[in-house]
């Protein structure tokens, strides 16, 4: 919950183009269409990400009052992923080639027997554990068209900024030497300059 | 050049604005005026990391009570190397901010804001957010005020060389003449002279 309280480590990243009119109810929409769906031990799927409330991980229930703070849009961004710790797996995964072995009266399974056991295994295994989950929150201001990021993991920006461009119809670019001083209010004929600079010499050479 | 050549080609300038906010902390030794936040003092603490450019891949990690003044951070810039990250103290009035900010990204991280007083959830919110927004408010001014410098001739003429002056512990500049050189860089520009006419020449 970072947004709220706690440590402020962020990324920070520019909105780019226009969001559709009527008001914040087609923005709820759209969140609420990638809102976060848990993890279903009998899907293919490894992980999962989407949005939940700011104020609860558990609640991916998106209404207005949950997500508009203002003119601030706040949001979790939820990833849950299957972590199967290595040591289990390999245990359980002995037991049941024993059985099976012993069942059938062989000494040895094939490839294929192996990796149809792997994955009985895995979704067993998969509705005893729950996934791991990671909460990571967001901060849009739509009137400075700011978003603010609690994260500056690369993973985590990427993976924020395809489910943020998939949600709104808009493009983020990350705040950083050049947007920023786009953004800073650099003059055009500045702006220009700005990439045709060298580094300067801080160096007295000998 | 598209935008991802740009960024990338513009990002050794994170580091100068680097070394310009460090040179100018010591350069004040104290308040100075940002406009239009007033009077604002700024002062680099307890970690401080160099980097050597890309090729060389050495770096200097300091940390103490004021890793940059020691001769080691000197030392460090004379090898070289340019500050990367820094923790660094912000103070206006009352506020005092501290935060730790990586240069070739420009990022904040382990942000400290000034005592909130809110106690309601939603209130504590935006006291965060103003607060926050406050400090974002006046390191653009502060980022404005290098590029307007980096950009203009004087950076070349003068400026760099006093902070190569500073950083190898000769004198460098005063604090008036800085601010006669920003002045002049913030003039308003004269419009050029009339070009005459060739048949009236």
């Amino acid at each position: 919950m970072a947004v709220l309280s706690g440590s402020i480590t962020f990324s920070k990243f520019y909105v780019r183009g226009e969001l559709p009119e009527g008001g914040p109810e087609p923005l709820v929409e759209a969140i609420s269409l990638r809102a976060f769906k848990p993890l279903v031990a009998e899907e293919e799927a490894e992980e999962r990400v989407g949005w939940c409330s700011v104020e609860d991980p558990l609640d991916n229930a998106l209404e207005h009052d949950k997500v508009f703070f203002n003119h601030y849009i706040n949001l979790g961004l939820r990833l849950d992923r299957w972590r199967i710790p290595a040591p289990l797996f390999k245990a359980a995964f002995r037991q049941a080639e024993r059985e099976t072995l012993a069942a059938n009266g062989r000494e040895k399974l094939t490839r294929r027997e192996k990796d149809e056991l792997k994955f009985t295994i895995t979704r067993a295994l998969r509705r005893k554990v729950l996934p791991a989950m990671r909460v990571v929150d967001l901060s849009w201001n739509t009137e400075e068209r700011v978003v603010r990021f609690w994260s500056q993991s690369p993973s985590m920006v990427a993976m924020m900024t395809d489910l943020f461009e998939d949600t709104f119809p808009v493009e983020l670019v990350p705040d950083g030497i050049y947007t920023g001083a786009r953004e800073r209010g650099l003059d055009p004929e500045q702006l220009a300059e700005l990439p045709m600079l060298e580094p300067s010499r801080f160096v007295m050479e000998a | 050049m598209d935008l991802v050549e740009t960024m990338q080609k513009s990002a050794f300038l994170g580091r100068e604005w680097l070394v310009w906010l460090w040179f100018k902390s010591e350069l004040f030794e104290g308040p100075f005026r940002l406009d239009p936040h007033g009077e604002v003092e700024v002062w680099l603490q307890d970690q401080l990391t160099l980097e050597a450019s890309a090729m060389e891949l050495e770096q200097s990690q300091l940390k103490g009570p004021a890793p940059s003044t020691t001769p080691e951070a000197r030392e460090a810039m004379r090898q070289h190397k340019l500050p990367t990250a820094a923790r660094i103290g912000l103070r206006r009035g009352e506020q005092e901010y501290a935060f730790s900010f990586k240069a070739d990204s420009l990022s904040l991280g382990n942000v400290s804001l000034p005592a909130l007083v809110k106690e309601e959830t939603d209130e504590r919110f935006y006291e965060r957010m103003y607060l926050l927004e406050e400090l974002e408010v006046m390191l653009d001014a502060l980022y404005a005020e290098f590029l307007e410098l980096r950009l203009a001739p004087c950076w070349g003429n003068e400026l760099l060389c006093a902070i190569r002056n500073w950083i190898y512990d000769k004198p460098s500049m005063s604090v008036d003449r800085y601010l006669e050189l920003l002045g002049e860089v913030r003039a308003p520009k004269k419009p050029a002279p009339p070009v005459e006419d060739a048949a009236h020449a």
